[in-house]
């Protein structure tokens, strides 16, 4: 379960102040579906950001399985990332020296994986269908393949968090359909919690839960995903 | 693992800036190994042209450091056969010494019969074969050149070797087959001084009893007299046959410098009295025996009878150890500067790297990478480069090595009296050759640190949005 209360975000750039959320307070539960939406600038990322442990809050508490992250030294929050916390990024940002094999292996080794290694990497990449493309570079990749690796790097440590910001953002339509569809098939066979961000429409329709954000406050969420005693 | 290995293939990548970045340090450890190299054969050549001509250690009596410049034959060594036995006995300095041997320091006037010209000198008396032992020492294998012609017999006791200087002077040049030797200009005769006959010193001696010297009749060298002054203050003259002129380091040596047969010099300076010896020369098998002798030589001097002390070849030549000295703050000082571009080269080569892989470094440290482990990750970057500069760099400065030491390039340095090949003793030199490429790792490895550390410590939101 994810839980955050009352939880504000500002950035400072020289002396101008930018809210990007502000008094956000709700509740992810686990082995859900969530979809984050909203425009450019509403404060999607700054959730992501937030959720997965990359960021700290202004203010407010952020809690994920029971912990607040900010009693957390940089250390312990890089290890609770490593092991509890996946992302899959817009720009996929695979490493671009490591084969498609060793970017996923990659994500298993930096949470600590020690036996098996490249085992279990190879069964992920083979679950997303790219078996054939293990020894190839990410510019050997196209887009929809390198999300894919994107997914299997973030999926293999069987984190029981996956955050995606905006994952089908630079596939075309057909490729973000079957990414999406891969998504939701790893997040059920995994069950794993899936949030991520998108403008995209059809996104929302498989999703299980819909969060709308709006100038950095939470407009739309469902009603049991709010917390009564900071609701707004 | 993965981490080198996203180093050494991010190395590999960024081929072209890599390229320059082991090049400026390749360039650098040739640099400082080639400078290294010179200097290692120029110090060794150094010795090996001292260790030929005074030995590494010279015996002599006690107090002779201190005082013997004022009297110098009160300092002079009587028994010293027995010295030279007793050393030569010694089983521990038998198996290190190369030539134990007497010498006998003098100076006086030197003249010419023939041109009637004449000079101060000063000069030692030898043991021929031995001085010839002595000039083939060679143990770094520098081919310097050894002896510039055959030894004069033992038994040839009139024989000398002058400087060029003296023959000069002398206006023996022609006869000696000296070559770019002018004649001395044609003296003019002060008719004031007309009463004082020419100066044969040989009548000198008569009036001090001449020493008994062997004629040598039908000796078709240059004649030359020698006169000296014996411990009474007498006046005494030998006759010496030039047997050539040989070209010294120094043009105050060049000048002034006699050489002769050993019993011919003590005839000159002790006259009817026993024979002495200014000093003993001692020349090792090798430098790196001279602690192992030095120990000994005080043992030995602490047995009765046995009045010396010792002086090394650095502490007789001063020149030696200040040159050293010199060559160190040079090899130092451009050490430094070499270093000092490859800090430069390195972490400006990584700094870019660190910049250009932002996003990168965000998404490792996202994954779960530590800052440690980013950070180690840039600083084996910077090693990798470091080792393939300071690699590239001794193998270049070895191949240099070996082509310029076989391309017949000559010099000369300032202690040889001769133009000599020029060469770079690098081979010899294997903890040069370790120790530099070593100390610009360590020194590309620091370079890295800052930039490494601060790829450790990005804040993975801002890395992340870095395009």
């Amino acid at each position: 379960m994810i839980n955050l209360k009352d939880v504000s975000k500002t950035y400072k750039v020289g002396s101008v102040e930018t809210v990007a959320l502000s008094h956000v307070t709700l509740s992810i539960p686990e082995s859900c579906f969530t979809v984050v939406v909203g425009r450019s600038g509403s404060g999607k990322t700054t959730l992501l950001n937030l959720l997965g442990c990359i960021d700290f809050a202004t203010s407010g508490t952020v809690e994920i399985h029971g912990l607040d992250t900010r009693t957390l030294s940089d250390r312990d929050l890089t290890t609770f990332r490593a092991r509890h916390v996946a992302f899959i990024f817009q720009h996929f940002s695979l490493i671009p020296v490591l084969t498609a094999l060793e970017n996923v292996e990659y994500g298993l080794l930096a949470a600590g994986a020690s036996q098996r290694v490249r085992e279990r990497a190879m069964a992920m990449l083979d679950d997303v269908g790219l078996a054939a493309f293990a020894d190839r570079r990410p510019n050997e990749l196209s887009g929809g393949q390198k999300q894919r690796v994107a997914i299997a790097r973030a999926l293999v440590k069987e984190p029981s968090i996956v955050l995606a910001d905006e994952p089908t953002a630079n596939l075309d339509s057909e490729t973000g359909d079957s990414v999406t569809r891969l998504m939701r098939q790893m997040q059920r066979e995994h069950r794993t919690t899936f949030v991520f961000s998108t403008h995209d429409p059809e996104l929302m329709e498989v999703a299980d839960e819909t969060l709308k954000i709006k100038d950095g406050r939470v407009e739309f969420a469902p009603e049991h995903l709010q917390v009564p005693e900071f609701a707004q | 693992m993965i981490g080198a290995k996203v180093a050494v293939r991010s190395v590999v990548r960024n081929r072209r800036r890599s390229l320059m970045t082991v090049g400026s340090i390749a360039v650098g450890t040739a640099a400082i190994l080639l400078i290294g190299a010179l200097l290692a054969h120029l110090l060794l050549s150094i010795e090996t042209a001292t260790v030929r001509r005074v030995g590494h250690l010279t015996i002599f009596k006690a107090g002779y450091s201190d005082f013997g410049a004022v009297n110098p034959l009160r300092y002079s060594i009587p028994d010293y056969e027995r010295v030279i036995r007793r050393l030569r006995e010694d089983s521990e300095l038998r198996s290190v010494t190369r030539v134990i041997t007497p010498v006998q320091s003098m100076f006086g006037l030197i003249s010419s019969p023939d041109s009637g010209a004449s000079k101060t000198f000063f000069g030692r008396g030898v043991i021929w074969s031995d001085r010839q032992t002595m000039a083939g020492w060679d143990p770094y294998r520098l081919n310097l050149g050894g002896p510039t012609s055959a030894s004069l017999r033992d038994d040839d006791a009139n024989a000398a070797i002058i400087g060029e200087g003296v023959a000069r002077v002398l206006g023996l040049c022609e006869r000696l087959r000296v070559e770019r030797c002018k004649s001395p200009p044609k003296p003019v005769r002060d008719t004031s001084l007309a009463a004082i006959p020419d100066e044969d010193f040989s009548s000198l001696a008569e009036l001090d009893g001449p020493v008994a010297q062997a004629p040598a009749a039908g000796d078709s060298r240059p004649a030359a007299d020698l006169l000296a002054s014996t411990p009474n203050g007498a006046p005494n003259v030998m006759r010496v046959y030039v047997d050539r002129a040989e070209r010294q380091v120094a043009k105050e040596l060049d000048d002034n410098a006699v050489a002769v047969q050993l019993g011919l010099a003590q005839s000159l300076v002790y006259g009817r009295n026993p024979p002495e010896v200014s000093g003993l020369i001692v020349q090792l098998n090798e430098t790196v025996q001279l602690p192992r002798a030095e120990a000994r030589l005080k043992a030995l001097f602490r047995e009765p009878g046995m009045n010396l002390e010792y002086r090394t070849y650095e502490q007789l030549t001063p020149f030696y150890a200040q040159t050293r000295a010199f060559f160190k703050v040079l090899f130092t000082f451009i050490s430094i500067i070499v270093g000092l571009i490859v800090v430069f080269t390195v972490s400006n080569a990584m700094m870019m790297s660190v910049l250009e892989r932002t996003s990168e470094i965000g998404t490792m440290r996202a994954l779960g990478a530590q800052q440690g482990a980013v950070r180690n990750q840039f600083l084996l970057e910077g090693t990798v480069l470091g080792s393939a500069g300071a690699g590239a760099g001794a193998l270049l400065a070895l191949l240099l090595a070996f082509a310029l030491n076989r391309s017949g390039l000559t010099w000369q340095p300032p202690t040889a009296a001769a133009p000599m090949p020029f060469r770079l003793y690098l081979a010899g030199e294997t903890a040069l050759i370790l120790a530099v490429p070593l100390l610009l790792v360590v020194v590309a490895c620091v370079a890295s640190w800052l930039p490494a550390r601060r790829a450790g410590r990005m804040t993975i939101v801002e890395a992340l949005r870095h395009v």
